[in-house]
């Protein structure tokens, strides 16, 4: 059955007959014909008035398509079907949470014919989103059709706490739709739907399919482990993708790996390096803002400054301190060793520093420690000099005795000390000590108060090994013994990398769990629906307690946050917990999948076939009047790309010199006329024969054509566009050249321009035109470079000396020795300028003086463009005896 | 100056179109070769005429033929035939209409007729002028190639008829065109042709659109440059008032042609060439 939304457009259908009468008596374009005798026809009359009429099976293709528009504007619609809504109201519930994006396609194609069948049937429209419940608006369907064409889902659980509130407030009667994204969200949607069922009919869309989350990536030790969630146990084989930046900033995948059914987790142990550069982890063919963890700094290697103060003593490699640290390290942190200063610049997470008298920029030190950074020193000969002055140091978490102490030593009566089992409140608790472990020297604390409280390692005799302090945020660390094999083998041993380890990781105290309080966080980058992040409109502020404990919402969307320097990036997975698919109760209907259509809306497939009548008869009309070729040229022209090929054509086959155009209708001009007489020169004096010189945009226009292009200098700023600059500073290097005339004499008026113009390009080192340059052999000899003005300097690539040239720049071995720019402004192209009938444009000089100047500057034109096409050919010394010859010597 | 954008490409094709159309007249011209003839009368020449007596303070002793002489008692003279050369005007309309539809252009048929008869007449030992602009000579090797390149070119111009003083006395003429719009000019010039002896024919080529008149329905009709435009709404019923018009103008044409002694001749552009010729080479005779 087809019914109408509009059946009183059909009416326009009486009118057709009307036109058809019309369009009969428009005669139809003449057809064209060319006609010698055309003259014996003057003054011929028609018979009679009634003209030749337009065919009629070209009315009648009219008139169907008229017909097909007036159709199709009624809004048919095809039914076939039950159709179990009887109401005139129609609510329309989407569960609008982030599953749903995985399923939005296919509802939204569903929504538009549902709006559409319901547009037809005149009902009243509502929409209630429950991801953003909104009071219900009741409005026609058109009104909702162009919002729920954008319809997106939201990055978030569905919120039905608050979806009570806009249905509870009416009484009116309504059927229901609800696309749902087959999740449970336990009994609140239950009850919500009980809601609807007393208004009216309802049902349920449900998808088909199911839906996947990736709840958390955790980092435990070297594995980084990847926790998933099933709404029903997946098919096929679901993958994690781990995906990071390359070092050039490229993206990549970095890891793939199968679920494991049984435990729904996957782990991997990625490198070091790219653990460091992993952004995020998705769960792959969800699509879905649920399926992707973007990855905090947490996951990330701390990154740890390393610093001696003495590099410049000559010791081999194995007996520097930072050598065994850095071995120690490189396992667990990214490391930087550069001066304090940068390290302090790179925002470690720690800095270990080796024996030295006195901390460089104590200050900053202390201002980075209070904000949370661990400081670890180790001690040495030096330290133990200056033992006294150190220990008072803010720095150093214990005072120091003078000299330190040796033992085991052929002059020392005590024997090595081996390490003291660690206590409870170590940092390095736990960890084992070999038994061949030996402190042969080491610095001595000043006995204290504070000092049993701060050691946190100690030797077999209760003498501290390493002591550490807190301080603001942060903490100080130090080591009685040096970092390297010295004074002791712990350096040598497994339990120094541990050692280490525990104190870099302490030194990222801040996991995602234990946060400080009383912080205010701000969105830097908010999770959108398909799990991008982007930049949010306006930042979001979160205090840490709403950060960490309230699930993902609108006032809380997913994303990274930051708060003084942390970075924490809170995924929506993570809130959701475990999913399970929602089990609706028996006496709702629900569709599963794409098997809900009932309607088919027809207009679409009325206003195409109008067009395609529409079509037909431009051409049908074109034939008609004899015009069809014509017709296909000005497609042909339309296409600018065609016709600029054209004219790319015709400059590839031949040589054709080319002006880049300024902007300036009269410069473009001049320069125009300067080529052409100088193309005119070159065609009557050799045998380069160029046609018509052309002009070209710097911007869009292929440059490899063009042998070399002349640029006039406006009166202007010219600015480039980096795509223009690269172009022309590849054209360059590819064996062009480029002419800049400044058309000044050298007095300066544009100067500042040709500056700033060249700039912006890649211009390789000048010098002025030396007498001997080839350029002044290449066709004539001459001497200067003359144009409208006869001074101008002209600036020619300076000439590298073979014992000099640097291989990392190219220009002059690629050009052949052809300078790839001459810049100058002596005006040429008013020199060589002539007009269609040949006379020179512009007065240069005064009299045969100035007929000569005329000649000189298209003399230098035409050894110009000889230079360019031939190269260093004339710098062969096979023809030094003709140019001697020639010069009378 | 010429602009030389594209001069090359345009120069080649030209060149082959001239070497083309010569190379066929001079195969046309070999079809249509005619004898060395003669005037019928004792004159300038190289062919024998006859022996004649002597006679007393007409001739001068150098002519006496001693050897004839001696065979018999008298004097005898030996008398040559006349052969002094006929010159043969060829006047072709160069206006842009003639040009439609090129190559295949009534352009093409007129100097393939001009440049056969040029050839023919030249190896007659004819003089043979044709004008382009200003007359150029067909047996001078060096002004073939120049008349074929004029022929095939349009000056854009309406036709201009060279004045009866630049044509030599007594001598023949041919006027190619499709003579649409000449009649007046004609009746102007030809009387002053004839003045000075000058007889001749008027060639008509007519394309087959000119003969028929097939167009039918709604048509715009206009000349090669545009300038001359006339619109139908049934083109059909126009057809044959036209060929009436035709007819006419082509009556007017005769009557101005046998008032002086010329002829006039109509063909299509389809007939084959050597058929053409054949009927000027008849009407012009050269004899």
């Amino acid at each position: 059955m087809i019914q109408f939304a509009y059946p009183f457009i059909l009416i326009a259908l009486a009118v057709l007959p009307v036109i058809w009468l019309l369009l009969r008596a428009v005669p139809p374009t003449p057809v064209q014909r060319t006609f010698a005798a055309v003259t014996l026809l003057l003054g011929l009359k028609d018979k009679d008035q009634v003209s030749e009429r337009t065919p009629w099976w070209l009315l009648l293709m009219r008139m169907i398509a008229l017909g097909a528009i007036i159709l199709g504007l009624a809004k048919p619609e095809l039914r076939y079907g039950e159709n179990s809504f009887t109401q005139d109201r129609m609510l329309i519930i989407l569960d609008g949470g982030f599953a749903h994006e995985k399923f939005a396609q296919g509802h939204r194609e569903q929504i538009e014919t549902l709006l559409s069948s319901a547009e037809t049937d005149q009902k009243l429209i509502a929409v209630l989103d429950i991801a953003n419940p909104d009071t219900l608006d009741w409005q026609t369907a058109d009104f909702h059709q162009e919002r729920l064409a954008n319809w997106t889902p939201k990055p978030w659980v569905p919120n039905f706490e608050d979806s009570f509130e806009p249905v509870a407030t009416n009484s009116l009667s309504y059927d229901t739709v609800w696309f749902s994204d087959g999740l449970g969200y336990g009994k609140q949607r239950l009850a919500l739907l009980d809601v609807f069922q007393d208004r009216g009919n309802i049902e349920i869309r449900a998808p088909l399919g199911d839906i996947g989350v990736l709840q958390s990536v955790s980092r435990d030790g070297d594995d980084l482990i990847a926790q998933v969630s099933f709404s029903n146990a997946p098919s096929g084989v679901s993958n994690v993708v781990f995906r990071g930046l390359t070092p050039s900033g490229a993206r990549a995948e970095f890891a793939r790996l199968p679920i494991s059914l049984d435990t729904l987790t996957a782990a991997v142990s990625l490198p070091a390096e790219l653990s460091a550069r992993l952004t995020d982890v998705v769960l792959e063919n969800e699509h879905h803002a649920g399926a992707i963890v973007h990855v905090s700094e947490y996951l990330a290697r701390p990154r740890v400054g390393l610093f001696s103060i003495d590099p410049s003593e000559e010791v081999a490699e194995l007996l520097q301190p930072l050598h065994y640290l850095r071995t120690a390290l490189r396992q667990n942190a990214e490391i930087v060793e550069q001066s304090l200063d940068d390290i302090l610049l790179s925002k470690p997470d720690a800095i270990f520093v080796t024996d030295v008298s006195r901390l460089p920029n104590e200050g900053e030190l202390i201002n980075w420690v209070t904000n949370g950074g661990t400081l670890v020193q180790f001690a040495g000969p030096t330290t133990a000099l200056n033992a006294v002055d150190l220990g008072a140091s803010e720095l150093m978490p214990v005072r120091l005795r003078q000299g330190g102490r040796q033992l085991g030593g052929a002059m020392t009566w005590e024997t090595p000390k081996q390490l003291a089992p660690f206590s409870r409140q170590s940092p390095f608790y736990g960890l084992e000590i070999p038994d061949d472990i030996v402190v042969n020297a080491q610095v001595l604390a000043e006995p204290d108060a504070d000092l049993s409280s701060r050691v946190i390692a100690e030797l077999s005799d209760g003498t501290p090994l390493v002591t550490r302090m807190a301080l603001g945020d942060g903490q100080v660390v130090f080591f009685h013994i040096t970092a390297n094999a010295d004074w002791s083998n712990l350096a040598l041993s497994e339990l120094f990398i541990d050692m280490n380890k525990r104190l870099v990781s302490r030194a990222l105290a801040l996991d995602s769990t234990e946060i400080p309080d009383d912080m205010t966080w701000q969105s830097v980058k908010l999770i959108d629906h398909v799990g991008a992040l982007i930049d949010p409109e306006i930042p979001i502020a979160v205090s840490s307690e709403q950060l960490m404990s309230s699930g993902i919402s609108a006032d809380m969307p997913g994303g990274i946050y930051t708060s003084d320097g942390f970075t924490i990036a809170r995924n929506i997975g993570a809130g959701v917990g475990d999913i399970r698919p929602m089990k609706w109760p028996a006496d709702v209907t629900v569709r599963v999948g794409a098997d809900v259509a009932n309607a088919l809306p027809l207009a679409q497939y009325l206003f195409v076939f109008a067009i395609f009548l529409l079509m037909a008869d431009v051409i049908a009309s074109a034939r008609v009047a004899g015009r069809l070729a014509l017709l296909v040229s000005c497609i042909w022209l339309a296409t600018p790309d065609l016709a600029r090929a054209q004219g790319e054509l015709s400059a590839a086959s031949e040589i054709t010199f080319a002006h880049v155009l300024t902007g300036d209708q009269r410069l473009d001009q001049k320069a125009r006329s300067g080529l052409f007489g100088l193309s005119d020169a070159l065609f009557f004096r050799t045998s380069v024969e160029p046609s018509l010189p052309v002009g070209v945009d710097v911007e869009f226009d292929e440059l490899a054509f063009y042998p070399f292009l002349y640029w006039p200098v406006p009166d202007k700023n010219i600015s480039l566009t980096p795509n223009a600059v690269d172009r022309l500073n590849r054209y360059m290097r590819q064996g062009g050249v480029i002419v800049f005339d400044s058309r000044d004499g050298g007095i300066g008026t544009t100067q500042t321009y040709l500056r700033d113009l060249l700039r912006q390009l890649d211009i390789p080192p000048l010098d002025p035109l030396p007498k001997d340059h080839v350029m002044n052999r290449t066709f004539y000899l001459i001497q200067d470079a003359p144009g409208r003005y006869l001074d101008g300097q002209v600036w020619v690539e300076a000439a590298v000396n073979k014992e000099q040239s640097d291989p990392a720049l190219p220009f002059r071995k690629l050009n052949d020795g052809v300078t790839s720019v001459i810049i100058g402004s002596n005006d040429w192209a008013a020199a060589w300028a002539i007009n269609e009938q040949g006379d020179p444009m512009y007065p240069i000089g005064r009299g045969r003086a100035g007929e000569r100047q005329r000649e000189m500057a298209i003399r230098f034109g035409i050894n110009l463009v000889m230079h360019v096409l031939t190269g260093n050919y004339k710098s062969d010394q096979v023809h030094v005896p003709a140019l001697l010859d020639r010069l009378g010597q | 100056m010429m602009g030389h954008a594209g001069i090359l490409p345009d120069a080649k094709r030209y060149s082959d179109e001239v070497e083309t159309i010569l190379l066929e007249a001079r195969r046309l011209s070999r079809s249509l070769r005619m004898g060395e003839h003669g005037r019928r009368t004792a004159g300038a020449g190289s062919d024998f005429w006859q022996f004649r007596k002597f006679e007393n303070g007409l001739d001068t002793p150098r002519l006496i033929n001693w050897k004839q002489s001696a065979k018999s008692d008298g004097l005898f003279v030996r008398e040559t035939e006349w052969s002094a050369p006929q010159t043969l005007s060829i006047m072709v309309d160069r206006s842009a209409d003639n040009f439609i539809d090129h190559p295949k252009s009534k352009a093409y048929l007129n100097a393939l007729i001009a440049l056969t008869l040029g050839y023919v007449y030249a190896d007659a030992s004819e003089k043979v002028r044709i004008d382009c602009d200003e007359f150029l000579q067909m047996d001078r090797p060096s002004d073939q190639a120049e008349i074929a390149e004029t022929l095939m070119r349009t000056n854009n111009q309406a036709w201009q008829l060279p004045s009866a003083n630049n044509i030599s006395q007594n001598s023949k003429a041919l006027l190619l065109s499709s003579f649409f719009n000449d009649a007046e000019k004609l009746s102007e010039y030809i009387p002053q042709y004839a003045e000075r002896g000058i007889t001749g024919c008027f060639l008509q080529v007519l394309t087959k659109n000119e003969i028929t008149f097939p167009f039918s329905g709604r048509v715009k009709f206009e000349n090669a440059s545009g300038s001359t435009v006339f619109q139908s709404d049934q083109a059909r019923a126009l057809r044959a008032e036209y060929l009436e018009k035709l007819q006419q103008n082509n009556e007017r044409l005769q009557s101005i042609a046998a008032a002086c002694g010329w002829t006039f001749l109509t063909v299509s552009i389809e007939q084959d060439p050597r058929e053409i010729l054949g009927l000027c080479i008849e009407q012009l005779g050269m004899r």
